[in-house]
């Protein structure tokens, strides 16, 4: 793009086609005050603060909407800009509640920082003033309309970047208000993402947990990555005497790739670290008893026990690159089963074309054209990563092709979704290698073929991940996409990590199904069977060690429990969908499990090279289905991902409900049914929703717990099969 | 008219192919909630949102927007008294009042027996004969101060 | 001359002039620890946070007498009470480090914390001297009840 010379303030900037003068002056440095503005949002123009004058123009224009035209000469300065601007703020001002000393804005508000910067000294209104008195609770998110100045940002956030459109303006003029549908945030359907609350410049949507908790300037900053799920969003924890006080994304000021998105878990998740349900000691079994006892005693029991032996070491993986290599020293890496399984299976598919274990960072999208999504779920299982690729639409103007066998929210800005049954994925997607290369090539769906045009000749990243990467057929469908790749050359390959360092234990360790570890000591590190490992049973072993932050159900399995550090405790790297991500520490825990390691004995270990065959063919489906057998999806809700609603007091409060998304067809008009799986049953009530595709169901849960034991069986969460019990 | 009546008529609404996108259908189907129930609560805003598929928020945002549309419970005879302008001038303030002063209630309110409502009003293009009133539909022109309890007894008011 | 100054002891009177013109005055000198001096009306001493007549305390824990304070004598937790009001969980005053500037108390918007005409307050250990906000809202009865007096 040609670039041009405009006149700022007697200072010749730069500007490109399309921006506006409020952006020219930002990126040279000259400051226009401004309310409604957000460097992530649509412009609106509806303060009216960021008035500037134009020489040649009769009247102030608003800079944040005013395009940048060559030979412009805009003043920011004289004296007409700044009567203007003082009486916007006067207007503001007139009718904004004298509540600073309580307000949870204040210190960061940026009334606050304008009024006092560019507002007038005075007000000459008498009158009093407007008090809507209008507060509205909901479970996370508190609306307080006095403060309110009606900037819209908020409203823009929720309808446009995050797609949700809880928050609209009630009735006109001096009696507008922010309210959700019906004041009730959970019947609006609000996802508790925190945005809004990011985005509202003075103090009127507040953070529920963070009212009245602490002032914003007196607390420790600290910058650090949420492990709760792959996405590795970078945030703020707000720290003071030790505790945290709230997490902030900062949207506009966050330099991480999530850009100050955040998710209900990582605004709100972060008192996991102050659950009840945490461990305070060391247990050691006694007979039928767990005692308490101290971490001297219980790292000589364990030295004693691990000596010489192999042992079974079970991974959740959220831990970071310094754990698993101390883990790996000193319980070796010969028998390692993780959650992370599945997804080195996606790499294994990848490498099988490519010939290297590796995926592209995120930020591939941005250089691409076309952005070709295979997963369903991914706004419940990385909600930001959806987020940014929504934006990657609205903001960036990128395409968006979207397969998979479930509706998702991102079918809403795709430019094309293909919703095909789990059976027909890797056929469709043979659709493409021939559609994309072939000119000629008809796979007699128009859909389809529109789709492969759009594609041809294009950069496209691709990305894989939601839910499909717990499917069965994971491998072939990744060697599909890495043949189509392959095929079309200029494309690159991202699989979202479920989990925060997925990446990072699928470098270090061979992972192997559990039935094939032979070890005679169990370790279990950070995880819980039931979620991480359904239908998993614990091998026979001599003695069971389990590392875990919480009381959890593997407890009673254990012979010794030690405590470690969990969710803003932990310090460290991790392997994260975008390079390699820090952790730093907000709180300082009492058990560290790097610490806790490395007084046990290193051991001389040998890693196996790992063979890669490579074969360039896409791969073939296996899925195959008979008649009365449904596709299932266990989908854990956004909240429950990680069990943070069940430890976090916070995130409980919005968790969402356990329930089973039928097709009418399938549904036949029965509220409860009975599913039969390979070991068990279960009874669950049944929601009809039209939007799914016969033959598939969604069930969704809260969190994965014993009864589903009989249906589900690790690593394949995703696409199995079930039957219904006919009554 | 019951809710599952009215999620009928907003089907054919939907059906009947009169406008060109889902949202224009909005304003017709919160008329038929207007004219049909006494107040547009949150049970017609969800039909009418599952049915155009539109947001929830945006539709009770519409419905709150306008003035003609209730969302508080009104009476049955809907009183609505011009004070624009040409009104104001010829006296349609007064005729608020002593609506106001007959009924026993203020402006924006209900009488308790759920007969009558009076909403001071903006310009209803009636100018030509200000100071105007109307009564759900019905329309009065050159109404004076002593018209008023007429009026009201026409609607069966008791008093 | 020599010699009248020899004669009246004028070079005596002369030393003694002070003591002669105030012997006859009424002592100034407070014999301290058995008598009180009553502090002057501005007289800054330790802290107090006053009291609203429902017994409710004023303070709405904005921070701001902390922010002002040059020697970071105030620390507070607040947190949301039961009402949905902010509420004081502990408001503490660490005498050791204060220079009673007062500053505090012209920050304080809602005329909240005080000082009182306490001077003594001299304790056997030094974590005695940090006052906590129960400590602070008696100062802050007896500062009322004092004040109504006047």
């Amino acid at each position: 793009m040609e670039s041009f010379k405009i006149i700022i303030d007697g200072k010749e900037c730069e500007a490109y086609p399309g921006e506006t003068v409020l952006e020219v002056a930002e990126r040279n440095g000259i400051v226009i005050p401004v309310f409604c503005y957000h460097k992530e949002l649509r412009p609106e123009g509806a303060c009216r603060v960021c008035l500037v004058e134009v020489e040649g123009a009769p009247r102030l224009a608003t800079a944040c909407t005013l395009r940048a035209m060559p030979d412009m000469v805009v003043k920011t300065n004289t004296e007409r800009v700044k009567k203007a601007r003082a009486g916007v703020i006067e207007l503001i001002l007139n009718n904004h509640t004298l509540e600073c000393p309580i307000c949870d804005k204040a210190g960061e508000c940026e009334l606050q920082m304008v009024g006092f910067r560019y507002g007038p000294k005075k007000s000459r209104y008498r009158e009093p003033r407007r008090e809507k008195d209008i507060v509205i609770q909901g479970p996370l998110i508190e609306i307080d309309n006095d403060r309110c100045i009606l900037c819209r940002r908020c409203i823009r956030m929720c309808g446009e970047n995050m797609g949700n459109r809880v928050l609209g303006i009630f009735n006109r003029g001096y009696k507008a208000y922010i309210s959700p549908f019906n004041g009730d945030f959970l019947e609006g359907g609000c996802e508790h993402c925190g945005s809004c609350i990011d985005v509202c410049p003075v103090g009127s949507l507040l953070d529920r947990a963070f009212k009245y908790k602490d002032r914003p300037w007196r607390m420790e900053k600290t910058w650090t990555t949420c492990t709760l799920c792959g996405s590795g969003c970078k945030m703020e924890v707000d720290t003071y005497h030790g505790k945290v006080k709230r997490v902030v994304g900062r949207i506009g000021i966050n330099n991480g790739h999530n850009r100050g998105y955040l998710c209900v878990r990582g605004k709100w998740g972060w008192d996991i670290v102050y659950s009840d349900k945490r461990l305070k000691k060391p247990l050691l079994k006694k007979g039928e008893e767990l005692k308490e006892i101290s971490l001297e005693e219980a790292l000589r029991i364990l030295k004693e026990k691990i000596e010489g032996k192999e042992i079974n070491l079970f991974l959740e993986s959220s831990l970071t690159n310094e754990e698993l290599s101390k883990l790996s020293a000193v319980f070796g890496n010969t028998n390692v089963t993780s959650d992370a399984l599945t997804f080195s299976l996606a790499v294994e598919g990848i490498a099988s074309i490519t010939g290297e274990r590796r995926t592209a960072s995120f930020s591939s999208t941005e250089k691409s054209d076309v952005v070709f999504v295979i997963g369903d779920f991914i706004e419940e299982v990385n909600p930001v990563i959806a987020t940014l690729l929504r934006l990657l639409v609205i903001q960036k103007g990128k395409r968006l092709i979207r397969v998979g066998s479930y509706p998702s929210k991102l079918d809403a800005v795709a430019f094309s979704s293909l919703i095909v049954s789990p059976e027909e994925v890797i056929d469709l997607l043979k659709h493409f290698i021939m559609g994309t290369i072939d000119l000629y090539y008809s796979s007699g769906d128009r859909k389809i073929d529109s789709a492969a045009k759009a594609l041809r000749n294009k950069k496209v990243a691709f990305i894989i991940g939601g839910t499909t990467l717990f499917s069965p057929d994971i491998k072939e469908i990744s060697q599909t996409v890495a043949y189509l790749a392959d095929r079309m050359g200029n494309a690159t390959i991202t699989v979202i990590p479920p989990k925060a360092n997925s990446i990072g234990v699928t470098k270090l360790f061979d992972l192997k199904p559990p039935e094939k570890l032979k070890g005679s000591v169990n370790v279990l590190v950070n995880t819980e069977l039931e979620r991480d490992f359904p239908g998993i049973e614990l091998p026979k072993a001599e003695f069971t060690v389990v590392f875990t932050p919480f009381y959890t159900h593997d407890i009673a399995k254990a012979d010794l429990v030690i405590p470690i550090e969990t969710g803003v405790e932990k310090e460290g790297k991790v392997e994260g969908i975008e390079r390699t991500l820090d952790l730093k520490r907000a709180v300082v825990p009492k058990y560290q499990l790097t610490e806790i390691i490395s007084q046990l004995p290193y051991r001389e270990g040998s890693r196996e090279k790992r063979e890669l065959k490579i074969k360039k063919k896409p791969g073939e489906s296996i899925l195959s289905g008979e008649k009365g057998e449904i596709y299932f999806t266990l989908l854990v809700n956004r909240t429950g991902w990680n069990s943070v609603s069940y430890y976090s007091g916070n995130v409980a409060k919005v968790a969402g409900r356990r329930e089973l998304h039928l097709h009418p067809e399938d549904a036949k008009g029965r509220k409860i049914v009975t599913l039969k799986g390979e070991h068990g049953e279960l009874p669950i009530s049944v929601v009809e929703n039209d939007s799914l595709i016969p033959g598939t169901a969604v069930l969704r849960v809260e969190r994965v717990t014993r009864d589903l034991k009989g249906l589900v069986k690790f690593p394949f969460t995703s696409n199995f099969k079930c039957r219904i019990a006919e009554e | 008219m019951t809710l599952e009546e009215f999620r009928l008529e907003v089907k054919k609404l939907k059906n009947s192919g009169k406008y060109p996108s889902r949202k224009s259908y909005l304003l017709p189907a919160l008329w038929i909630a207007e004219k049909n129930f006494p107040q547009i609560n949150s049970e017609m805003i969800k039909i009418i949102a599952e049915e155009l598929e539109i947001p929830l928020v945006e539709v009770e945002e519409v419905a709150r927007f306008y003035a003609m549309f209730h969302t508080e419970r009104k009476g049955n005879f809907v009183i609505r008294v011009c004070t624009n302008l040409s009104c104001m001038l010829n006296g349609g303030e007064e005729i608020l009042k002593e609506f106001c002063r007959l009924l026993g209630i203020s402006p924006g309110e209900t009488t308790p027996d759920g007969m009558f409502t009076v909403e001071s009003y903006e310009c209803m293009g009636l100018c030509d004969g200000a100071p105007a009133v109307t009564v759900n539909e019905e329309r009065f022109s050159k109404v004076k101060v002593e018209d008023v309890p007429k009026i009201l007894k026409k609607f069966g008011w008791k008093g | 001359m020599e010699l009248l100054k020899k004669v009246a002891f004028l070079d005596l009177l002369k030393g003694m002039k002070v003591t002669l013109k105030t012997m006859l005055k009424p002592t100034v000198t407070v014999h301290y620890p058995f008598e009180k001096v009553e502090p002057r009306k501005r007289f800054r001493g330790i802290h107090a946070l006053k009291l609203n007549p429902d017994g409710s305390y004023r303070c709405e824990a904005c921070y701001l007498c902390a922010e002002m304070c040059p020697s970071n004598v105030i620390d507070m937790e607040m947190t949301e009470g039961k009402d949905g009001k902010k509420e004081l969980v502990d408001f503490t005053v660490d005498l050791t480090r204060c220079l009673f500037c007062g500053l505090c108390v012209e920050a304080c918007p809602r005329d909240a914390i005080v000082m009182t005409d306490i001077y003594e307050f001299s304790k056997y250990s030094p974590d005695k001297l940090i006052l906590h906000k129960e400590d602070l809202l008696e100062l802050g009865r007896y500062y009322q009840r004092k004040e109504r007096e006047k």
